[in-house]
């Protein structure tokens, strides 16, 4: 993987994120480009590279949300160990696949953050706040639509990260 | 490097993801957050106010402040800025007729307060922040009070991150009451405890039914927890009530849904206390 089209697709992919919050919501539901960024990678990409790049941007969101850091690392490494064990049977140009990953992710993360959100303030008290809840879930199905249109656009890009499968 | 090395050295890094997200407190953890939002201010700055564009020509404006044109759109906006300036003072008025020495606090809010731009909202959807530009001459230092045009934003967190009021377990005590005939009513009930529960909404769920009987749709919630909110604070806007209705389990309780007058994810300027 071409580690410079990386960073340049994840900066672009968070600068976005942040700024279309309160924007471009529905029903106060907002989707997770980030994550669309995790599916691409893991669905072209080797594995190394992937697991290594999805963690690295999960870490890079942590600086960006009052989540504690390392929370959406951990929780993007689960998503793309899920969509690299699926590269193999799925046809990664259709928006079928792209609508079911970003689906199956985004409820992946929901899970994640909302086991979080009941551990993290047993173990340091309330008010440091939690995620979770139905939000999560409803920002799913939200990338989920979305997905088909940022992921076709992103496939056609892809050559500029040069992805180098293990055969 | 070999598949074995990778997958140790992969665990150790996810290992150390596990202990910063569930273990290690988060005085530690959020040291390093919030310091590095302004990076994303040349993606975040053009997206955002293009995005900003977008809504006010085509976006949904709140109910409560629903009008038919630009014109009427300033009248409301100076209205309820009028409205909040009037409780302020009425409150403040009550306050120097036993504390004379009060009268010093009577002032312009921006005496207190700086405006400070927004560089956009939070990575993850179900948490509620807004990191901020770096300002000089203004106490950044965490729990500081963050307040808008139309009432209380939130409180700074470590780094420049401003924690909503509609985040998730954000907790402030306030008073209900009513605009009536130009007169501010305050409504006698127990102290509410107003919670966040984020999607831009709070709750308050410590009043009985009873105690509730008054508060009716649009009625205000005020700020008055004299504990962590400077007395220039006291009396500014926290919401209005959306609903009240019993509480789901709790049949003898009320559930009192509370909104921001405005979407506090949208804001582009927010008001940090000076140094």
């Amino acid at each position: 993987m071409r580690w410079l089209s990386y960073f340049i697709l994840a900066y672009i992919a968070l600068g976005v994120q942040i700024a279309l919050v309160g924007f471009f919501e529905v029903r106060d539901s907002a989707p997770n480009l980030v994550l669309l960024v995790v599916i691409f990678l893991a669905v072209n990409g080797g594995r190394e590279p992937v697991l290594l790049g999805s963690f690295i941007l999960g870490v890079m969101q942590d600086l960006f949300t009052l989540h504690p850091l390392g929370t959406w690392a951990v929780t993007y490494t689960l998503v793309a160990m899920f969509v690299l064990s699926t590269q193999e049977i799925v046809y990664r140009e259709h928006p079928l696949t792209h609508f079911s990953l970003a689906l199956t992710g985004g409820i992946l993360c929901g899970v994640v953050l909302t086991i979080h959100g009941w551990i993290y303030p047993l173990l340091h008290g309330p008010s440091t706040g939690h995620g979770g809840g139905i939000a999560l879930f409803t920002s799913a199905i939200y990338t989920a639509v979305l997905a088909p249109i940022v992921l076709g656009l992103l496939q056609r890009m892809k050559r500029a990260f040069a992805f180098r499968r293990r055969l | 490097m070999s598949q074995i090395r990778f997958n140790q050295a992969f665990i150790g890094l996810v290992a150390v993801g596990v202990l910063g997200s569930f273990i290690i407190p988060p005085s530690i953890t959020g040291r390093a957050q919030g310091k590095v939002d302004i990076l994303l201010k040349p993606i975040a700055g053009p997206v955002r106010g293009i995005a900003g564009m977008f809504h006010d020509r085509w976006g949904s404006t709140p109910s409560s402040l629903k009008v038919s044109n630009q014109n009427d759109a300033q009248l409301a906006s100076e209205n309820e800025d009028l409205k909040q300036q009037i409780t302020f003072l009425k409150l403040k008025f009550d306050e120097l007729k036993l504390v004379e020495e009060e009268r010093k606090r009577l002032g312009k809010l921006l005496d207190y307060f700086k405006p400070v731009g927004v560089i956009g909202g939070d990575a993850s959807a179900d948490r509620e922040s807004l990191s901020i530009m770096p300002a000089s001459g203004v106490d950044l230092s965490p729990g500081k009070p963050v307040i808008c045009n139309d009432g209380l934003v939130g409180r700074l967190v470590e780094g420049r991150r401003v924690r909503l009021i509609t985040d998730r377990d954000f907790i402030i005590t306030g008073q209900f009451g009513r605009w009536e005939k130009g007169q501010w009513i305050s409504i006698p009930t127990p102290k509410p405890s107003v919670h966040g529960i984020g999607r831009g909404a709070m709750r308050v769920e410590n009043l009985t039914l009873e105690d509730a009987k008054q508060i009716k749709p649009d009625d205000w919630v005020i700020i008055a927890d004299t504990t962590d909110y400077p007395d220039i604070l006291q009396g500014r806007k926290i919401g209005q009530v959306e609903s009240v209705r019993p509480l789901p389990g709790k049949a003898l309780f009320a559930e009192i849904i509370v909104k921001p007058s405005v979407n506090l994810r949208q804001l582009s300027e927010v008001l940090v206390m000076r140094k």
